[in-house]
């Protein structure tokens, strides 16, 4: 068991660890075997913490053995995208030039929730430089390839907690979310992520982007693994929330664009639980055009001093975006952000009906990684810059989605489910009940559907 | 349209043609290295050339997300 291909799910380490049938120290060795042998092909992985991994297990075991409670995650491995502090390393963002930066004193605060909940951090996983793109193409780290077809992106800029996880190589990753990057490559990649409500989890210690958007948030393959990690983090016990009532499916914007096959799954999915309400909101495209700039202004705020300093030691496509976010005038920052009061009106007006509301969180299957472009109104555009098409007008508001994969034969397709702004817990309930009628369902890469 | 919703509205509206009147990007049809320079000047041309295509593209992108901010775009 311990030794397989695949990672086993969350809820399935703890029982096991609990239960004495394996030891978190044989599951943490099973883990770093796993990454061994996968990651060369899949390249998800920067850092293996190997005596990390084993001392943190080899304490959970010790409390096991002298009657300890061993914590909700005893022994369930995980990995951390890599702009989480860790004890001891560099904090890189996928930036080379952080490579040699100061090690961290103490591991992040979600790091350190984890730890005292009994998880086994076995890795540092890869993303865009300082998350700035949707792909996890990393000049200095290389390429993270989607363990369904490696010729096709992983999405981004979470790519490697993404993979990690849907390769089975960890039951469980911790990603970031500021325009899109936790649901995108969730969604690419065929497992479950949720970007909470803005602010509602720990960002202490982890590398920021953009103030206003930026959220951790975590990879899982299957909605209760998900709450199981998220109640964790929150220092909540996992919420017995009753699910939410009146769905509706975004269309207008959110059905422009879309690839066949998409279209096609999100009808299947109106036709199992529906036929749901369509909701259309005004100024779509002026709410995603506000986050791409507020993101902009903020990211090359952030790195200015540093660019002028020495732009050639970044990654060349995180430079130039940089680099002109950086020469944003302050008072288009200031629009864009004023335009929250206008979007959030609309979709305030959605929710006095509706609970929930359904969106694609994709145009449709993982670009190929030798032509990066997705078709938008006819014109292809660059996927690194734009696979966030349908997830950033929501995170601008900061409201929770759950990116959950639909049941499909095929690459993997998925949607973001989305509720009122302090919801997550019901949202994950929501997503529980659709995925126990099968409606939604993570896909082992290479296993019959 | 709530009274909120309309007082939001209207206040943003406001705001944004004062500032879209400022216009504050390169014309998008000059040539790259034109468009660079202009950018550069903000940061006393401390930019090295090798972004000059680079930072174009983005100048324009986020242009292009300016202008539909303000209405004028898809």
């Amino acid at each position: 068991m311990s030794t397989s291909q695949q990672a086993m799910g969350v809820e399935d380490c703890v029982r096991a660890v609990k239960a004495g049938e394996v030891s978190a120290v044989e599951l943490a060795q099973a883990a770093l075997k796993r990454i061994a042998a996968q990651d060369a092909r899949l390249n998800a992985v920067t850092r293996v913490l190997h005596e990390r991994a084993l001392a943190e297990a080899a304490a959970v075991d010790a409390k096991i053995a002298s009657g300890e409670d061993p914590g909700p995650l005893a022994g369930v491995p995980y990995g951390v995208k890599d702009l989480c502090d860790v004890e001891g390393l560099s904090t890189t963002a996928g930036a080379a030039r952080l490579r040699n930066a100061r090690p961290a004193a103490a591991d992040a605060e979600a790091v350190a929730r984890f730890r005292k909940a009994g998880a086994v951090l076995v890795a540092t996983l890869n993303m865009d430089e300082f998350a700035y793109g949707f792909v996890t193409v990393n000049a200095h780290w290389g390429t993270t390839r989607n363990p369904h077809d490696p010729d096709r992106f992983a999405g981004g800029s979470s790519g490697g907690s993404a993979v990690a996880v849907a390769a089975g190589l960890l039951p469980f990753s911790i990603g970031s979310d500021t325009n899109g990057s936790i649901r995108i490559p969730a969604s690419l990649c065929g497992v479950f992520g949720i970007k909470p409500t803005h602010g509602s989890l720990p960002m202490e210690g982890t590398y920021p982007f953009s103030h206003t958007l930026d959220d951790i948030g975590l990879f899982a393959r299957s909605s209760r693994d998900l709450a199981l990690v998220d109640a964790v983090l929150r220092k909540m016990e996992p919420a017995a929330a009753a699910p939410l009532q009146n769905a509706a499916i975004l269309e207008g914007w959110f059905a422009d664009n879309l690839a066949p096959e998409m279209r096609k799954a999100i009808d299947r999915l109106d036709r199992a639980i529906g036929p749901l309400p369509r909701v259309a909101l005004r100024g779509v495209a002026q709410a995603r055009s506000a986050a791409f700039l507020i993101t902009a202004y903020e990211g090359g705020q952030l790195h200015c001093e540093a660019l002028l300093a020495d732009a050639m030691s970044y990654d060349p496509s995180t430079r130039d975006r940089l680099l002109a976010g950086a020469a944003l005038p302050r008072d288009v920052y200031d629009l864009a952000l004023a335009y929250r009061d206008v979007f959030r009106a609309e979709i305030e007006k959605a929710f006095e009906v509706h609970d929930v509301l359904i969106a694609p969180a994709v145009c449709g299957p993982a670009p190929l990684i030798s032509h990066p472009y997705i078709l938008i109104d006819g014109a292809e555009r660059p996927a690194r810059a734009n696979l966030g098409l349908y997830t950033q007008p929501i995170s601008f508001l900061g409201l929770p989605v759950v990116a959950a994969p639909l049941s499909v034969d095929g690459l993997p397709l998925g949607v973001q489910i989305i509720a009122r702004l302090g919801r997550d817990a019901e949202l994950l309930r929501y997503a529980a009940c659709l995925e126990e009628a099968g409606l939604l369902k993570a896909i082992a890469p290479n296993q019959p559907r | 349209m709530t009274g909120n919703e309309s007082i939001a509205a209207i206040a943003w509206l406001d705001n944004a043609q004062g500032i879209a009147a400022s216009a504050p990007f390169p014309d998008p049809a000059l040539p790259d290295e034109m468009i660079f320079e202009e950018t550069a000047r903000q940061f006393d041309a401390r930019l090295p050339r090798a972004c000059a295509v680079g930072l174009a593209l983005n100048v324009r992108l986020l242009r292009e997300h300016y202008l539909t901010l303000l209405g004028s775009g898809r």
